[in-house]
């Protein structure tokens, strides 16, 4: 069940009618948490045993850590026990296959042959991120930022809440539960504004990034089969146009899907906040990681960075601390040695940002646009890349270092660079503007371009819809 | 892939970004106002997509491509089969136009058939065929099955929801299928409800183009993929002794919607410059199937060149490991029904003119 499903709307209209019917708060939250356990049984009905082992155990932890002094060592275990159960599930199912055969490899080149294959575990959809919102809460409740919760079911619930459950915004737990409190209301202001970031993310995942996906997968290969690429008859253009198309759809994609997630959490009365804020319009790395994945990111600088010492430390220890968040951050992404090495250069690029440039000696906005852009672009090839080879490749294309081959893509692959600057203007400039001439909020004029939105999203809607780029990780 | 799916994507970015909270208003105009939008947007689309020859690509376009390609090699004179599944297999258009040639008729054959391909889906395909390859066929067999003529809406007891289901109903082809289902093609007053439903659901998909532009590729950039499918291995084992079978034959015409749209049909086809409309049936073990196609030869085709397969010597020949399964042939039963196949159209005079 994926948002741009026809099963996901009978779903979502069948639970979101029932959440309202209902005027309990109790029974709304519970009709939550039933529709979220369809939601993900839907995926695979025998991962619900898992994520229930992660609320429970993150409740416990939780209620332990709180009911002990700080400075105690049992609350000390119990914390570190949270964090350790949590870390091990996906350590298990994400990354267990990954390192027993880096390590086979490695004993491999000095001739030890340790015997074992390797093993596939399938991957939970959406692992990543619930395990990062239970650690979060567990760690919220040690530092004091939010009480304990003592109802089991408002755990599960901030857990495994439908709307972000499969691929974020990772939401924190003391925004979260508060809202849990709230009575909620429904009304014309909520609705509106559900549909409108719901749209925008329709707009984005069915509109735009579906559709270049017939771009990326001829160079790249599918994402869900391995081993399919041969870039040896790829022009260096349909390279380049290739990976172009790849910075399209990822950052519509999980943008797609993050509005939508945002859309449909704001239906029931719930206010997740943004994921994405126009990052291919960022001057600078460290401002593209304000603006790309700001829920990972901002977990990332609040659970790792800060407590590895942050920039509070010599200048040798904070570039330290920044490689290993940014390397984690790579390793979140997937478990394969091109996200480790896309997780590097982007820590080395903050590192060069932090080192280099001083708030005086800023670079234009125009030339830091078109560099942090352009470094964006070749770090996108590690990310999408199968293999170091494939990368190599394709960044020979880039610098022209290579024979190109004859086959070519279409040349209307250019047009995303137009509709990438479209986005971010509208987002960040033109759009305050329009938004601002009364006529556009006339209702004859809102509901004939909603008529004119809906006829062009489903022209653009691609039958045969791909999931969503985020759900593997 | 085409430009439009940019500039469509670009003007619902417009669009989605635009829109905030509005001021409220009259309900009837607000409706109003979305509808005259959705439907404005729909047939806007519709003429950017006819315009550019952008549609929804199934399998069946490739084989039309695959048939234009092979029928713009030279000037011979075109014979065009079209069916369902039971062509796809049945009919072999390298065998066929070897064999005619050998006999002395210069004539291409082209096979435009696949699986569940309703009467109205080989026509517009027929019809895409003629305008891409500019050539109107000298002759047109089509395929007539009991399957098609009495169940209307054939196709949604094998797909629902595709590209394909979507793309064969326009409003024009949802209106022959409906007064099919008026007419009592379909199976049971709840098959006739359900395959009812079905219709106005893919109509409606249809006219407001869902998938047209984002799963859309201009017919001229299709890949060509040859129709005919090949078989080597039985998929079902198939009493073969049925094929000695015979029914008793009554002499009958086709439904009464079926029989307008092939008359329709083959005025149009006439007015192309197409010179004749054949009717066939490839094989099928069921001896109820053979005899409907006979009743209809000697009945509703009677004046048009008709081969039935429920001839007793062919029948014979097919009686052993020749089925891929009870309704379709192996690749060795195609190149014994092909054989015969050439002989019958021989033998109906159909291409005595063309040649």
């Amino acid at each position: 069940m994926i948002f741009t499903d026809a099963t996901f709307f009978v779903f979502l209209a069948a639970i979101f009618t029932a959440y309202w019917v209902l005027q309990d708060k109790e029974e709304r939250l519970s009709l939550l948490l039933v529709g979220s356990t369809i939601f993900y049984g839907w995926w695979d009905w025998r991962f619900l045993g898992l994520i229930g082992a992660v609320i429970l155990v993150s409740w416990l932890a939780a209620n332990f850590v709180a009911t002990r002094r700080p400075g105690d060592q049992a609350r000390r275990y119990a914390l570190i026990a949270g964090i350790v159960f949590n870390l091990s599930v996906i350590a298990v199912f994400k990354y267990f296959g990954f390192f027993a055969d880096s390590a086979r490899s490695m004993l491999a080149t000095v001739g030890v042959d340790p015997g074992w294959t390797a093993m596939n575990i399938l991957l939970p959809v959406g692992i990543s991120f619930y395990v990062f919102q239970a650690i979060s809460y567990i760690v919220d409740v040690a530092r004091g930022d939010m009480p304990p919760e003592p109802r089991l079911r408002r755990v599960a619930l901030y857990i495994a809440f439908f709307p972000q459950l499969v691929a974020g915004p990772i939401v924190r737990a003391s925004s979260f539960f508060p809202q849990m409190e709230r009575q909620k209301k429904l009304s014309g202001a909520l609705f509106f504004a559900g549909l409108r970031a719901f749209l925008l993310g329709f707009a984005y995942k069915a509109g735009v990034a579906d559709n270049l996906a017939q771009f990326v997968d001829p160079i790249y290969g599918s994402a869900l089969v391995a081993g399919d690429t041969d870039l040896s008859a790829w022009s260096n253009l349909a390279l380049i146009g290739g990976t172009l198309a790849f910075a399209g759809l990822i950052y519509f994609d999980f943008a797609g899907y993050s509005l939508m997630a945002i859309g449909v959490a704001r239906w029931f009365g719930f206010y997740i906040p943004k994921n994405f804020d126009f990052p291919y319009s960022s001057p600078s790395i460290d401002d593209f990681w304000r603006r790309w994945h700001i829920s990972l990111s901002s977990w990332l600088r609040d659970y790792v960075y800060i407590p590895l010492g942050g920039n509070r430390v010599s200048k040798s220890k904070t570039y330290r601390n920044l490689m290993v968040t940014m390397l984690l951050g790579g390793l979140w992404h997937g478990a394969a040695w091109t996200f480790v090495a896309w997780g590097a250069m982007h820590g080395a690029a903050l590192i060069f940002q932090k080192a280099v440039f001083s708030k005086d000696i800023a670079l234009k906005f125009g030339l830091g646009l078109i560099a942090t852009q352009l470094f964006v672009l070749l770090t996108w090839v590690p990310f999408r890349a199968e293999s170091f080879s494939d990368t190599m490749t394709i960044w020979s294309a880039f610098f022209g270092l290579r024979d190109g081959g004859s086959a070519g893509l279409s040349v209307w692959v250019w047009l995303v660079i137009p509709l990438i600057a479209l986005d971010a203007l509208l987002g960040r400039g033109a759009i305050k503007h329009l938004r601002n001439i009364a006529v556009f909020r006339k209702p004859t004029l809102y509901w004939g371009s909603l008529g004119v939105l809906s006829g062009i999203l489903l022209a653009l809607y691609p039958l045969e819809a791909s999931p969503f780029v985020y759900f593997q990780f | 892939m085409h430009w439009s799916l940019f500039a469509l994507a670009g003007l619902g970015l417009v669009l989605a970004h635009g829109l905030k909270l509005p001021l409220a208003g009259s309900r009837f105009a607000s409706i109003s106002a979305f509808m005259v939008g959705l439907f404005a947007t729909a047939l806007a689309v519709k003429s950017l997509a006819a315009t550019n020859h952008i549609g929804r690509t199934t399998d069946f376009d490739r084989f039309v491509q695959a048939a234009v390609i092979e029928a713009t090699q030279d000037d011979a004179p075109l014979i065009v089969f079209t069916g369902a599944s039971y062509s796809r297999n049945g009919i072999d258009p390298e065998r066929l136009t070897l064999a005619l040639r050998e006999r002395g008729y210069p004539h291409r054959v082209v096979s435009l058939s696949i699986e569940a391909a309703s009467i109205l889906e080989r026509d517009a395909h027929l019809n895409q065929f003629i305008e891409l390859s500019g050539r109107v066929p000298d002759t047109v067999f089509i395929e007539v099955a009991r399957d098609f003529d009495q169940r209307a809406a054939y196709m949604f007891g094998n797909s629902k929801f595709n590209m394909r289901a979507i793309e064969q109903f326009d409003l024009k082809r949802a209106a022959w299928t409906s007064f099919g289902i008026l007419g009592g093609a379909c199976e049971g007053a709840k098959g006739c409800l359900m395959d009812s439903a079905y219709v106005g659901l893919h109509a409606s998909l249809n006219f407001f183009n869902v998938g047209l532009i984002g799963g859309g590729e201009r017919i001229f950039d299709v890949n060509a993929v040859p129709a005919y499918d090949p078989q080597i291995e039985a998929r079902a084992k198939s009493q073969t002794e049925l094929a000695l079978k015979q029914e008793p034959v009554s002499i009958f015409q086709g439904p009464q919607w079926v029989r307008s749209f092939r008359y329709q049909q083959q005025s149009h086809l006439h007015e192309k410059g197409v010179r004749e409309v054949a009717y066939y049936q490839p094989p099928a073990l069921d001896p109820t199937a053979r005899a409907y196609m006979d009743g209809l030869c000697a009945g509703e085709f009677v004046e048009h060149a008709c081969i039935s397969p429920n001839d007793p010597n062919l029948m014979e020949q097919l009686n052993g490991d020749h089925w891929f399964d009870p309704s379709h042939l192996l690749d060795s039963g195609t190149a014994i029904y092909n054989a015969w196949l050439v002989d019958e159209i021989i033998a109906s005079n159909v291409l005595e003119t063309g040649a």
